[in-house]
C-alpha cells in the first residue's frame, strides 16, 4: 500500500489526492485481479492500475477546480535554508511537478522513483517503446524547464 | 539564491526518494480503506467521503453473495476426532506411515512403532549399519538402554574445522542392547554410541549412574555426510544420528518441546512451532514431525555446514533466525526417510522466504512443485465462493482443515455478527457472539482466492488456535478483503481460549 501511495504522491504531488488515487487503485485491482494472467508481473499491473487512478483521480480534482494544501506544507519554502540538499531538491521537485502535466508526471515517477526501464514503461504505460523515449525525453525537458522557472521565482 | 541546476539521473533520483519519503502513506489509510470496504459491503452505517466508488463495487456483489464477507457453510464437517494426532495414530491427520521394509520383524509379531516408526533393537541397528557399501537414510526407533559415560580420556583437537557429524572430544553416550555401566570405552555387549547433536531432543535424564531404557529414534546416512572431511565421509554415513530420545514407554503427543541454538537464547522465536508445521502441511500434505527447533541468526552453519556454499540462503539465515524441522512427509516417495526443512521465522507482515530443504545434494529451496500449491489440501472440506458480477474471475476457495474434531459448523457472519468487534489489521480477531460460536475476522490480501483455515487442538485436544494462510494466491500483499467467518464447536469454545494467526505474503 505504501509504494502505491508513493507512486501516486509522485505523479499528483498531493496528499489528499494520493490518499483518494491509490484507495481507487486497490478497487479497481480488485475489481480487476481476474485478468491478470501472469502473476510475476503483478507489480507492473499494479502501477499500470494506479498511473491510471491517478489521471482520474486529476482530472475529478481539476473540474472542481479544488486543491487542497496540507497545513504541514504551508510555509516551508520560505524556511528552507539556503544550501544544496537531497531535502532542498526534493521541495524543488515537488513544486516543479506542479508545472508538468500528468502525463509527464507518471512517465518520470516511474522511472526516476520506480526505476522502470523503458520497456517496462512502455507495458505498463501501453504505448510503443519508440514513443517512450520521445515522451521521456520530453517530460524531462519540461522538468528542467520547471526547476528553472522555479528557482527564479523564487 | 544560487543553486545548481545540474539534475542529472542520480540526483533526480535521490530527490524524488526524498520528496515521497518525506510524505508517507496516511497512518489510517490501509485501515481506512478496509473498514470503509466491509462498511459499504455489509450496507449499514454511512459511507466518509471518498468511497463512491467502493459503495458501488460492493453493491455489484448483491444484496446475499457479498464477496467480502466470506460465506462458508459447511455440512459435512466431522465431529469425530480422527483428525488428532496421538500415540495410537501417530500419523498428522488423515495419513499414514508405511512401516520401513528395511527392517524384518519377529516373524508372526506385529511391528512395533513409535510415530509411525518400526522400533527396532540395537544389534539390528548394528546390521543396519555395517550392511552393504552405504546405509540406509529410513528413520528408526531403537530400544535399548542408554548411560553417558563417565570416562575421562585424554583428547587433542585436531586441526581441522569442526563438523556437526564428527564431535571432537567427548565422552561417549552408550546405547546398549543390555543395561551396563562401562567402565572402558567399550561395552561388554552390543551398543553404539548414538551422535547427540545440538539439535537433538533429549526427552530422558541419562545423568544418572544407572542406565535407562529409551526409544532413540533417529538415523543413518546423515544427509550431511558430503560435507565431511573426504577421509572421514564413509564414518559419516554410519553414525547413528539421534533425532529423539524418549522413555521406553512414552506415548508422544503433539510437537516435541523444540530445542535453542544456542541455548541460551533469550528472545522469543516470531513465529510459533505449531504454525510452521502447519505452513509445511499446506505444501506438502501430512507430515509427522521428529524434530524440531529454532537457530538464532547466524549459526544455521553449525548444524548445516552445506549453508556455506549457497550465498543467498547464507545471507538470508545470518540475518534471520530459522526454524528447522525433520519430519516424515507421508507423501514421498519414500516416506520412512525423514527430510530437513529449513523455514525462515519471519513475522507475519514480512514477506515470506521459501522454505528450504537439507539433502544430501545441499540446502537449496524446495522444489518448485512442492513450493506451488497442494490443493485442495490432505482432510479439508472447500468451498467456493463465485464472483457473480466478473464471470472471468475464479471464485475464492477456503478449506477449512479441523483438528480437533470438534468444529461443528463454519458459516457466514451476519451484519451484526460482525459488528461486534473492529478490524485487527494482519491478524486474526476472535470475539464471543451472543448467541453462540466465535466470530473469527481478518483483513486479507485481495489476492487471496485460495485460503487454507486451520483450527489445531492443544495437547489436551481441545481447540486453540486458528490459522488462516493467505500464501496460495499471487505475490501480493495488499491488505484490502475483509473475511469474517463464524465457527461454531460442540462442546462450546471461547474466543479467550482461542488464538490466531494470519499468515500473508507470498
Amino acid at each position: 500500500m505504501d509504494a502505491v501511495y508513493r507512486l501516486s504522491f509522485a505523479i499528483l504531488a498531493d496528499e489528499a489526492d494520493a490518499r483518494d488515487a491509490a484507495q481507487d487503485t486497490f478497487v479497481t485491482a480488485w475489481r480487476q485481479i481476474g485478468r491478470l494472467r501472469d502473476p510475476e508481473r503483478f507489480d507492473a499491473w499494479l502501477q499500470r492500475v494506479a498511473v491510471n487512478a491517478a489521471r482520474m483521480t486529476h482530472r475529478a480534482r481539476r473540474r472542481r477546480g479544488v486543491r487542497e494544501i496540507p497545513a504541514s506544507h504551508v510555509g516551508e519554502m520560505a524556511e528552507l535554508p539556503v544550501t544544496a540538499s537531497v531535502e532542498i531538491d526534493a521541495r524543488r521537485l515537488e513544486a516543479a511537478l506542479g508545472r508538468l502535466s500528468i502525463d509527464q508526471r507518471s512517465i518520470l515517477a516511474l522511472h526516476h522513483l520506480e526505476g522502470r526501464s523503458l520497456a517496462e514503461l512502455a507495458e505498463i504505460l501501453d504505448i510503443p517503446s519508440g514513443t517512450v523515449k520521445s515522451r521521456l525525453h520530453t517530460a524531462r525537458q519540461a522538468l528542467h524547464a520547471a526547476l528553472l522557472a522555479e528557482a527564479i521565482e523564487r | 539564491m544560487t543553486m545548481s541546476d545540474d539534475w542529472g539521473e542520480d540526483r533526480l533520483a535521490n530527490a524524488y526518494a526524498a520528496m515521497t519519503a518525506a510524505r508517507p502513506a496516511p497512518a489510517d489509510l490501509q485501515g481506512g480503506t478496509l473498514t470503509a470496504l466491509r462498511t459499504a459491503s455489509i450496507g449499514r452505517g454511512p459511507q466518509p467521503p471518498g468511497f463512491a466508488r467502493l459503495s458501488s463495487v460492493a453493491a455489484s456483489f448483491g444484496a446475499v453473495a457479498i464477496a467480502l464477507v466470506l460465506v462458508v457453510v459447511f455440512t459435512g464437517l466431522p465431529h469425530n476426532g480422527a483428525a488428532v494426532p496421538s500415540a495410537a495414530s501417530p500419523v498428522a491427520p488423515g495419513g499414514s506411515i508405511a512401516p520401513s521394509t528395511a527392517v524384518s520383524p519377529p516373524t508372526g509379531s506385529a511391528v512395533p512403532t513409535i510415530l509411525g516408526i518400526p522400533v527396532i533393537s540395537v544389534p539390528e541397528l548394528i546390521a543396519l549399519r555395517t550392511r552393504g557399501p552405504a546405509p540406509s537414510p529410513e528413520e528408526v526407533a531403537v530400544r535399548g538402554w542408554m548411560i553417558r559415560s563417565n570416562v575421562v580420556y585424554d583428547c587433542a583437537i585436531p586441526d581441522i574445522e569442526q563438523h556437526p557429524l564428527v564431535p571432537r572430544c567427548l565422552a561417549p553416550t552408550f546405547l546398549m542392547e543390555r543395561p551396563e555401566r562401562p567402565t572402558e570405552l567399550t561395552t561388554d555387549g552390543p551398543s553404539v554410541t548414538p551422535l547427540l547433536g545440538p539439535d537433538s531432543h533429549m526427552e530422558v535424564d541419562i545423568a544418572g549412574q544407572e542406565p535407562v531404557e529409551v526409544i532413540a529414534i533417529g538415523h543413518l546416512a546423515d544427509h550431511r555426510w558430503p560435507t565431511c572431511q573426504p577421509a572421514e565421509q564413509d564414518a559419516c554415513r554410519r553414525v547413528f544420528v539421534a533425532d529423539r530420545i524418549v522413555p521406553a514407554d512414552a506415548s508422544l503427543e503433539g510437537l516435541p518441546e523444540p530445542w535453542r541454538i544456542p541455548r541460551s537464547a533469550s528472545s522469543e522465536p516470531s513465529t510459533d512451532p505449531e504454525d510452521v508445521v502447519s505452513r509445511l502441511e499446506v505444501l506438502l500434505g501430512d507430515i509427522t514431525v521428529v524434530f524440531m527447533g529454532h537457530v538464532a541468526a547466524g549459526l544455521l552453519r553449525e548444524v548445516e555446514p552445506a549453508v556455506v556454499d549457497r550465498g543467498d540462503i547464507d545471507s538470508a539465515t545470518q540475518l534471520h533466525p530459522v526454524w528447522v524441522a525433520r519430519a516424515l512427509v507421508a507423501g514421498d516417495p519414500e516416506p520412512g526417510v525423514a527430510r530437513t526443512f529449513i523455514i525462515a521465522d519471519r513475522r507475519v507482515h514480512e514477506p515470506a522466504l521459501p522454505i528450504w530443504d537439507a539433502s544430501e545434494d545441499g540446502v537449496a529451496p524446495l522444489p518448485e512443485r512442492e513450493q506451488s500449491l497442494r490443493w485442495p489440501p490432505r482432510g479439508a472440506d472447500i468451498v467456493e465462493m463465485p464472483f457473480d458480477d466478473e464471470p472471468g474471475r475464479p471464485p475464492v476457495q477456503v478449506a477449512v482443515i479441523d483438528k480437533t474434531g470438534k468444529l461443528v459448523e463454519a458459516r457466514a457472519a451476519t451484519s451484526a455478527q460482525i459488528a461486534v468487534r473492529d478490524i485487527t489489521m494482519n491478524a486474526v480477531g476472535i470475539a464471543d457472539l451472543p448467541d453462540g460460536g466465535v466470530l473469527v475476522d481478518w483483513g486479507g490480501s485481495m489476492c487471496d482466492d485460495l485460503l487454507t483455515l486451520t483450527i489445531s487442538a492443544s495437547d489436551a485436544g481441545i481447540p486453540d488456535r486458528v490459522t488462516v494462510d493467505g500464501r496460495r494466491g499471487l505475490p501480493c500483499r495488499l491488505m484490502l478483503m475483509y473475511y469474517a467467518v463464524v465457527l461454531s464447536f460442540d462442546p462450546a469454545v471461547r474466543a479467550e481460549d482461542l488464538a490466531g494467526q494470519y499468515l500473508i505474503g507470498p
